[in-house]
C-alpha cells in the first residue's frame, strides 16, 4: 500500500466514522422524543452519579461500613431517617444510596469481562469458520441451555461466595450471548462489499477480523451488553440474596433485602426500600432497552 | 421432518454431554482442594489419604471423568455432606412439592397474561393496554424475591387474609395429617379424603404461586400482546370481520389461536425459569421443595446437592427447549 492510497483509506474510514458518528446521533435524538425513554435516561444519569460520589452525598457516611449505633436500631423512616435504620441502628437511606455504587460498578464490571471474553471468540467463530467456529459456537450452546442464573449460582458455590466470585460466575454463564452476537455480526459483515475489497487488496485475514468486523460489529453489541444490565443487576442480587455474592457489611442491595427478612414483618422500611432501588433501577434498564430496540428495529414497533 | 427430530435430538444430547462435563469440572477444577472440602478443613492425614482414594484423585482426570459418568449411570450422585443421605433420594422426597408449585405457577401465568395480552392488543393503545404493559415490565422488573416478602407483608401481616408459607396449617399436620402416598400433596390430599387439607393447601399455595409465576405471567403477556397484533393485521381476520363475525370469535377463536405457536415456546422457556426462581421463592416460604433443599445447601455449602439440583434442572430444561422446538417445527408455516 502506498502513501497516498494509505491517507485515502484513512479519509475514507474519517468520513464513514463521521457519517456513523451522525447517525447515532440521528437514532439517539429519535430514542429522546420518546418521553419515557427520557426519564430513564435522566434516572439512570442520576444513579451514575449517585454511584460516583456516594460517600459524600450519604448523610451518614460510617453507616457504610460496620458501625453499630444500639440506640437507633430499626427505627422507622424519619427527616434524620428517611429510609429507616437496620438492626445496628444503621442509617438505611446511606447504605441504599452506596449500594448504587456496588451494583452499578459489578455490573458493569461483569458485562465489561463479558464482553472481553465473547467478542475475541465470536470474531473467532465468524471470521475463521469452518472446525473453529463449530466447536465455538457448540460450547456456547451449551453455555446458553443452563439457564444462566443456575449456571451462575453453581459456579458461584464453587468458587466461594463473595461479589467478586459472583462477577466472575456470571462473566463465565453470560459471554456465549456476546460471542454469537458478533459472529452472526461477521458473517453478514464478511460479504459486505467493503470487507470483500479489503481481501482484494491482499489485506491478512487477522487485519480483516480486527479492523473491519470487530469495529463494525461493535454497535448492536455495545446497544445489547447496555440492556442486559437490567438482567444482569437482577441476577447479581439473586446472588446476594442467596448468599453467594457480597458479604456483610456491604450495603449490596439484594443483600440488604436478605438481611431484612428477619425483621421485615414489624420494620418493613428495610425490606421495601433498597428492593425499590433493586426494582426502579432495571425498570430505568428495561423501558429504555424496550426504546431502543423501537428506534434500532421499527418493525419491532407492533403498532 | 424426522431429519430435523433427529439433528434436534442429537443437538440436545451433545449439549448435555456439555452440561456433564461443566458440573464435572465445577466439582474437581475449580475449587482448589477438593480434599478438604470433602473431609473438612481439620482432618488429620490419613483421613486426608482415604479421602484422596474414596475420591478417586489419585487417577487422572479422564478416569475420573469415566467414574462420574458410570456412577450417573447408575444413579448415583453420592451423598448429602450435611444429611449423609444419597443425594437421589432426597431430590425424589423434595421433587413434588416443586413440582405442583411450579404447575401451578404457569397455570397461573397462563390463564392470567395470555388473555392479557390479547386485551392489550384489543385496546392497542389505550389506557387498558397501557396499563397491561406497565405491570408487565415492572413485573419483569422486580427481584422475585423482594415480590415474595412484599406479598408476605401485605397479605399476612396487613392485612391478615393469607398464611405466611409452609403447605398445611399446623392443625392439618398435627391433628389431621395427610398421609404420603405420591409426596404430590394435591393428589395425597383427594386419596385420603380429607377436602379441608386440600382446601387448606391451595390456600397455601396462592402467595407462592403468584410470586413465581408472576415473570412467566409478564413475558406471556408481552408474546401474546406483539403476535397478536402481527396477526390481526392479516387478510383472514379482515375477511372475518367483514363477513361480519363477532369481535369475540374473531379475537379468540381465529386470532387467538394463531397466535400461540410463539407463546407455547415462551412456556418452555418459562418452565426451567422458573425452576430456578423456585431457588428464591420457596425458602422465603418454607415451602419443601427441591428450591428449598438448595438454599440451604448453598448456606452449608454441600457440593453433592447441589450439583445435583443443577445436574436436574439444567436436563430439565435442555429437554423442555427440545420439545418446544419440535412441537413448534409440527406447524407447517414454520416447516417451509
Amino acid at each position: 500500500m502506498d502513501t497516498n492510497s494509505r491517507v485515502k483509506s484513512g479519509l475514507i474510514s474519517r468520513r464513514a466514522l463521521r457519517a456513523r458518528f451522525r447517525e447515532t446521533g440521528i437514532k439517539w435524538r429519535l430514542l429522546l422524543r420518546n418521553n419515557l425513554a427520557k426519564v430513564c435516561v435522566g434516572f439512570i444519569v442520576l444513579e451514575i452519579v449517585v454511584a460516583l460520589f456516594a460517600p459524600l452525598i450519604a448523610p451518614y457516611p460510617d453507616d457504610i461500613g460496620g458501625a453499630v449505633h444500639p440506640q437507633d436500631k430499626l427505627e422507622a423512616p424519619s427527616w434524620s431517617h428517611p429510609f429507616g435504620t437496620d438492626e445496628f441502628g444503621r442509617d438505611l437511606f446511606s447504605r441504599v444510596l452506596y449500594g448504587t455504587r456496588i451494583s452499578l460498578g459489578a455490573a458493569a464490571a461483569a458485562v465489561g469481562l463479558a464482553l472481553l471474553v465473547g467478542v475475541p471468540l465470536g470474531a473467532l467463530a465468524g471470521g475463521i469458520g469452518g472446525v473453529v467456529d463449530d466447536i465455538i459456537m457448540r460450547i456456547c450452546d451449551v453455555f446458553l441451555s443452563f439457564p444462566s442464573v443456575l449456571l451462575a449460582i453453581a459456579i458461584a458455590v464453587f468458587l466461594g461466595p463473595s461479589l467478586q466470585n459472583a462477577i466472575l460466575a456470571i462473566v463465565i454463564s453470560w459471554w456465549p450471548w456476546y460471542t454469537r452476537i458478533l459472529r452472526s455480526q461477521a458473517i453478514s459483515l464478511k460479504e459486505r462489499q467493503f470487507v470483500r475489497s479489503a481481501r482484494a487488496i491482499g489485506s491478512k485475514r487477522r487485519a480483516i477480523v480486527f479492523r473491519h468486523i470487530v469495529p463494525n460489529s461493535l454497535g448492536p453489541l455495545i446497544v445489547q451488553a447496555s440492556l442486559d444490565f437490567g438482567y444482569v443487576i437482577l441476577t447479581l442480587a439473586a446472588l446476594s440474596f442467596l448468599g453467594l455474592g457480597a458479604q456483610s457489611p456491604t450495603p449490596e442491595w439484594g443483600l440488604l433485602v436478605n438481611t431484612s427478612r428477619n425483621y421485615f414483618l414489624n420494620a418493613p422500611w428495610y425490606m421495601i426500600f433498597p428492593g425499590l432501588a433493586i426494582t426502579f433501577t432495571v425498570l430505568a434498564f428495561n423501558i429504555l432497552g424496550d426504546g431502543v430496540r423501537e428506534v434500532l428495529d421499527p418493525r419491532s414497533r407492533t403498532y | 421432518m424426522l431429519a430435523f427430530i433427529i439433528r434436534r435430538v442429537a443437538l440436545s444430547i451433545l449439549v448435555v454431554f456439555g452440561v456433564l462435563v461443566i458440573t464435572f469440572l465445577l466439582t474437581r477444577v475449580v475449587p482448589s482442594d477438593p480434599v478438604s472440602q470433602y473431609v473438612g478443613p481439620r482432618a488429620t492425614p490419613e483421613q486426608r489419604a482415604r479421602a484422596v482414594e474414596e475420591l478417586g484423585l489419585d487417577e487422572p482426570i479422564y478416569v475420573q471423568f469415566g467414574v462420574y459418568l458410570s456412577d450417573l449411570a447408575h444413579g448415583d450422585l453420592g451423598e448429602s455432606l450435611s444429611s449423609h443421605q444419597p443425594v437421589t433420594k432426597q431430590m425424589a422426597e423434595f421433587l413434588p412439592p416443586t413440582l405442583e408449585l411450579v404447575f401451578v405457577a404457569i397455570v397461573f401465568a397462563m390463564v392470567i397474561g395470555v388473555p392479557m395480552g390479547v386485551f392489550s392488543a384489543q385496546n392497542k393503545n389505550r389506557w387498558p393496554d397501557h396499563l397491561a404493559r406497565v405491570i408487565s415490565v415492572g413485573a419483569i422488573s422486580m427481584p422475585t424475591f423482594w415480590l415474595a416478602l412484599m406479598l408476605q407483608l401485605v397479605f399476612f401481616r396487613w392485612l391478615h387474609v393469607l398464611p405466611l408459607g409452609g403447605q398445611l396449617d399446623a392443625y392439618y399436620t398435627l391433628v389431621d395429617p395427610v398421609p404420603r402416598v405420591t409426596g404430590f400433596l394435591f393428589i395425597d390430599c383427594i386419596i385420603a379424603g380429607n377436602w379441608g387439607a386440600l382446601w387448606d393447601y391451595c390456600v397455601h399455595l396462592i402467595l407462592p404461586a403468584i410470586s413465581l409465576g408472576a415473570g412467566s405471567l409478564a413475558l406471556l403477556a408481552r408474546m401474546t400482546r406483539s403476535s397478536m397484533l402481527e396477526i390481526l393485521n392479516e387478510d383472514y381476520i379482515i375477511a372475518a370481520r367483514s363477513y361480519g363475525l363477532g369481535e369475540g370469535v374473531v379475537l379468540w377463536k381465529l386470532a387467538l389461536k394463531n397466535s400461540l405457536g410463539p407463546t407455547a415456546t415462551v412456556t418452555a422457556l418459562t418452565v426451567g425459569w422458573l425452576l430456578v426462581n423456585t431457588f428464591l421463592v420457596e425458602a422465603i416460604f418454607n415451602w419443601p421443595g427441591i428450591g428449598n433443599y438448595i438454599a440451604t445447601a448453598v448456606t452449608t455449602l454441600d457440593y453433592p446437592a447441589i450439583i445435583a439440583v443443577t445436574l436436574f434442572s439444567a436436563v430439565a430444561y435442555v429437554i423442555l427447549n427440545m420439545l418446544a422446538d419440535i412441537v413448534v417445527a409440527l406447524d407447517p408455516r414454520v416447516r417451509q
